[in-house]
């Protein structure tokens, strides 16, 4: 194929590439969604579904002026220029119109099916007892009430139904008050709810509604108005927009780096271009692979794509000293060949690692492992289209020249004392195995996430205080096939929780127990006053007799013997004013429903785990703690992965150089490499994250590399641009990615810190193991 | 230009015109017509201007100047009970929004408002946060007493249709709920007294029941 027509291809494939990162690219960022299994699927979708469902796309504003009166008016006029906006699901201000007539249309006809304990006993109640109950609602009907109170009693003489309204009234509010048909606070706060119609993590979506706030928040200040806002949003346009920032960053700096260490040793820039063609053919096709296989790219695996730059580069890097300290007379694509059986052992044992990741259970290894083997397949064989750019002969630089005359020299000292660097090589394994011993993990997902500002954490904990809110992250939850099944659970779990709280386990805690109940349920409790011995009779006789009209309760015996109306189910609620309520609370899942029931003021959360385990088919779930169990159940699973895939690089090395000393030398710097970054984590004290161990996976293939590289080059006069080659790369490694270690985003942090670290062990491990295990007679250096 | 003048011009500007002969008395007609309409609607804003005036008067007139304390007599008559139910109790007003309703007998209760806050308690229970959409038959009695002492006039029509009859010194508010969920509970309030305060209340009740509030002298 000729130059011309290798180019065409190149820029056709980058075109391909881009074409579909453009068309889909979507970017995830929740850390659980990274780590979630199979095994764990119902309570993982649950998980999931919450961080992404109404509740979690609700902002809270929370208004506060000199005056409860001024706080009111300007969440009146707040709430008037949100509802203008067009990212906005809802806004709510107060109880909606038309609530009343609303509740009323579905409770009272069904004022039997959902009566309490209280109202069924009553069904049964002697004569003292109804009388009694005759002369509460007569002295109700002497005060203010009287009107609504007189209208519903004939039918409802028991007042089941404004029972039943006083308890849907407090689940809809929640903690909060009404003031003229607002949300306030008991302190005199005005509070609006503000519904997304995207995810709290599309940070793209959420940036222009958060500018809007700040904007409203600073121009309300100046009216002597604090706005404050509680809610996901925030937090994830900040963490996704330091992330941003930080790669954006790292990623310049890494390109600054890698272009000047190109043109100082190199002095050319189409060897510069070439390598910048084929990162960008690896990264766009690695992307795009991701993006077609899954819908989207995780954060974290972006931040991993980054750092393949490092394992990719080294290819541009390692052709660019062979072709110029010893160039094919060929050309480039000579030159190429010659170093190509280094490069494809190099990079078929990472892929032999990274497909080790697709075996995991985990998405995000998967992503992570069609990310790697892509990236590299790409790198390699970009490399070969990319080959003809590179300069027909690129003359050593004086820079290139001294480095190479200078290694070549150390290396050969070094073979000149094999026992030393044996010795030295087994020190350095035993101090980096003894040390590593004392590795520890941490399952912490969340650690991981960028801590945020100490400000916005205030003002959350604020208006959540205010608000009495309930936890975000700690709740419990019912699983049912269906609704029937689910909403049975919930009953069975409703006194269960209200005895732990009246244990104290527990302040209070919402579900929608209040609003729905199993038809069952329903059934039951209307039989409990249709089948209760002449209940019309005995309530007429006992409400004359104190005071009330003759036949004033007609109406109630009419309905008693009239059919039951059908059971009220959730769908129901849908376009009424609890609709709300039933799309925070009711989650529906692939395999059935879940009732969520939030909880609030936990003080014994072993207790209130006591209460949910009893129940068949609830949980109870602590966010954090249910993905710091799946990570832990990841590690589990990644060591027998990692050791496989450790087995696969030695079979691969084994059947390329089919001696036990070559394999050893080029395999032990990666296992020396990532040890040598696992003990110090342990010697800093710093537990092992989950990207951590992304780094170490990173670390085991490029230092890998460096080990064939100089095996392959072990006999030939191309020892010396091995050597060049490897300190180049490992160089533009530790450069590029230690700037990562600071990073304000943890995760972004501890893989700069081990590929940088990482990169540094393997330079010096890969030409130690080298001196120490190549067999003499044939180590003829330069 | 104001609905009178309004008619006054179109007539002059009738007479004035040349009518041709054939087809002109039906024009004459339709305009004699059309003055008629112009200046009954003119006569109907006069009357509404002056009504408003009234209103906006009596209003201020009814406007409580400081700390009010009426106690009061409650006669319900309500289908369900065979007697009127009569309970006895006070109502305090501080400008410019503070007004508790208790009921001293036969069951006490305080129904207090401050500003927008509506708590409610009977005693032996814990005082409850209303909320007053939820409560039209409280909300009726409420609105209608405290925007009334706080002679907020706007206030009143937002939530009433509001009319006025006045006799020399007696006067009679008609109050008629502009809330449909309020309607279906209290069709109409109305009241009444002489000079510069409220002697009478009656709330009429959608299914025909009546509450009849007599207020004592102010103290």
């Amino acid at each position: 194929m000729s130059a011309s027509a290798r180019l065409g291809l190149a820029a056709l494939w980058l075109a391909l590439a881009l074409g579909v990162v453009a068309l889909r690219w979507e970017v995830a960022n929740e850390l659980p969604s990274l780590v979630e299994s199979r095994e764990h699927a119902q309570l993982a979708e649950l998980s999931r579904r919450m961080t992404d469902g109404a509740a979690a796309r609700t902002l809270t504003l929370v208004l506060t002026a000199d005056s409860e009166r001024a706080a009111l008016a300007a969440a009146r006029e707040l709430a008037g220029e949100l509802r203008a906006r067009s990212d906005l699901e809802r806004v709510s201000a107060g109880p909606p119109a038309g609530t009343l007539a609303a509740l009323e249309a579905l409770y009272f006809p069904r004022r039997f099916a959902f009566a309490d304990a209280a109202g069924e006993r009553l069904a049964r109640a002697d004569e003292p007892a109804l009388r009694a109950r005759a002369r509460a609602l007569r002295g109700a009907l002497a005060g203010p009430e009287a009107g609504w109170l007189a209208q519903h009693a004939a039918r409802d003489p028991l007042l089941l139904f404004r029972t039943q309204l006083a308890k849907l009234e407090a689940a809809q509010r929640g903690a909060l008050e009404t003031r003229d048909g607002q949300w306030a606070t008991a302190d005199g706060a005005a509070v609006l709810f503000a519904r997304t119609r995207a995810t709290p993590f599309d940070a793209d979506a959420q940036a222009p509604l958060l500018a809007a706030l700040d904007a409203a928040g600073a121009r309300f200040a100046e009216r002597g108005v604090r706005v404050e806002t509680s809610g996901l949003h925030r937090f994830a346009l900040n963490a996704q927009l330091a992330a941003q920032r930080d790669a954006q960053r790292i990623s310049l700096i890494s390109f600054a780096l890698i272009a000047a260490l190109f043109v100082l040793l190199f002095g050319s820039l189409r060897a510069l271009a070439a390598g910048a063609l084929q990162l960008a053919l690896a990264l766009a096709s690695a992307t795009a692979a991701c993006l077609l296989a899954f819908g989207s790219l995780h954060v974290l695996t972006l931040a991993f794509g980054a750092t393949l730059i490092g394992a990719c580069i080294d290819y541009p890097i390692h052709l660019a000293h062979h072709h110029s300290l010893a160039g094919d007379a060929r050309g480039p694509l000579g030159s190429l060949r010659a170093i190509a059986p280094a490069l494809v052992v190099g990079a078929a044992t990472s892929i032999a690692g990274f497909a080790g990741l697709g075996l995991s259970d985990f998405p995000g290894l998967h992503e992570l492992g069609l990310f790697g083997s892509v990236g590299l397949i790409a790198g390699l064989a970009a490399l070969w289209v990319v080959a003809p750019i590179f300069p027909r002969t690129l003359p050593p630089t004086r820079a290139q020249a001294r480095l190479a005359e200078a290694l070549a020299r150390g290396y050969a000292r070094m073979r000149a004392r094999p026992r030393a660097c044996r010795a030295a090589l087994a020190l350095c394994a035993a101090g980096i195995a003894l040390a590593a011993a004392r590795t520890t993990f941490s399952d912490d997902v969340f650690a991981l996430s960028l801590p945020p500002s100490a400000e916005l954490v205030a003002e959350e904990a604020r208006v959540q205080a205010r608000l009495g809110a309930s936890e975000r992250a700690r709740f419990a939850a019912v699983f049912g096939t269906d609704d029937a099944e689910a909403l049975a659970r919930l009953e069975a779990l409703t006194p269960r929780l209200e005895r732990a709280a009246a244990q104290g386990a527990l302040a209070s805690f919402d579900s929608l127990a209040p609003l729905l109940r199993s038809a069952a349920a329903q059934a039951a409790s209307e039989r409990a006053f249709r089948t209760a011995p002449a209940l019309a009779e005995r309530i007429e006789r006992a409400f004359a007799a104190e005071g009330f009209a003759p036949g004033a309760f007609a109406p109630f015996a009419a309905d008693l013997a009239a059919a039951a109306p059908p059971p009220l189910a959730a769908s129901d609620l849908a376009g009424t004013p609890l609709a709300d309520a039933v799309a925070a609370l009711r989650v529906p899942l692939a395999s059935g429903v879940a009732y969520v029931v939030t909880l609030r003021g936990i003080e014994d959360f072993a207790a209130v785990g006591r209460a949910v385990s009893g129940v068949s088919g609830a949980a109870l779930m602590d966010q954090r703690r249910f993905a710091a169990e799946l990570y832990a159940h990841y590690r589990a699973e990644v060591a027998p992965l990692l050791a496989a895939g450790i087995g696969l690089v030695a079979l691969v090395l084994g059947a390329r150089f089919r001696s036990l000393r070559l394999v050893a030398a080029a395999g032990l710097p990666a296992l020396l490499a990532a040890g040598a970054v696992l003990a110090t984590l342990a010697l800093r004290g710093e537990p092992v994250t989950l990207l951590h161990l992304f780094g170490l996976v990173l670390v085991l293939c490029f230092a890998e590399d460096y080990g064939v590289f100089l095996v392959e080059a072990r006999a030939d006069a191309a020892l010396a641009a091995a050597l060049t080659s490897i300190v180049a790369a490992a160089l533009t490694t530790a450069l590029s990615f230690g700037l990562l270690a600071f990073s304000a985003f943890p995760a972004l942090a501890a893989l700069g810190f081990t590929a940088g670290l990482g990169s540094l062990a393997a330079l010096i491990a890969s030409p130690l193991a080298a001196a120490a295990l190549l067999p003499q007679a044939r180590s003829t250096p330069d | 230009m104001s609905q009178s003048k309004l008619a006054r011009g179109m007539c002059a500007g009738n007479r004035n015109s040349e009518t041709p002969e054939g087809g002109s008395r039906r024009a004459r007609r339709w305009a004699r017509l059309l003055c008629g309409l112009a200046a009954l609607t003119a006569a109907a804003g006069r009357a509404d201007d002056a009504g408003d005036a009234q209103l906006a008067a009596r209003i201020a007139r009814l406007r409580a100047p400081g700390e009010v304390e009426r106690e009061f007599v409650e006669t319900k008559r309500l289908a369900l009970l065979r007697e009127p139910v009569e309970s006895r109790g006070v109502m305090a007003f501080a400008p410019p929004d503070r007004l508790r309703w208790e009921i001293l007998a036969p069951e006490p209760s305080r129904l207090r408002v401050e500003g927008a806050r509506v708590s409610f308690e009977r005693a032996g229970a814990r005082a409850r946060q209303l909320d007053l959409t939820l409560e039209p038959g409280a909300r009726g009695l409420v609105d209608a007493v405290r925007f009334l002492l706080a002679g907020d006039l706007a206030a009143l029509r937002r939530s009433y249709e509001v009319t006025l009859a006045e006799d020399g010194d007696a006067w009679r508010l008609a109050l008629a709920p502009r809330d449909e969920a309020e309607r279906r509970v209290v069709s109409r309030i109305e009241l009444a007294g002489a000079g510069d305060a409220a002697r009478e209340l009656w709330l009429h009740f959608a299914n025909g029941d009546l509450s009849y509030v007599a207020f004592a002298e102010p103290r």
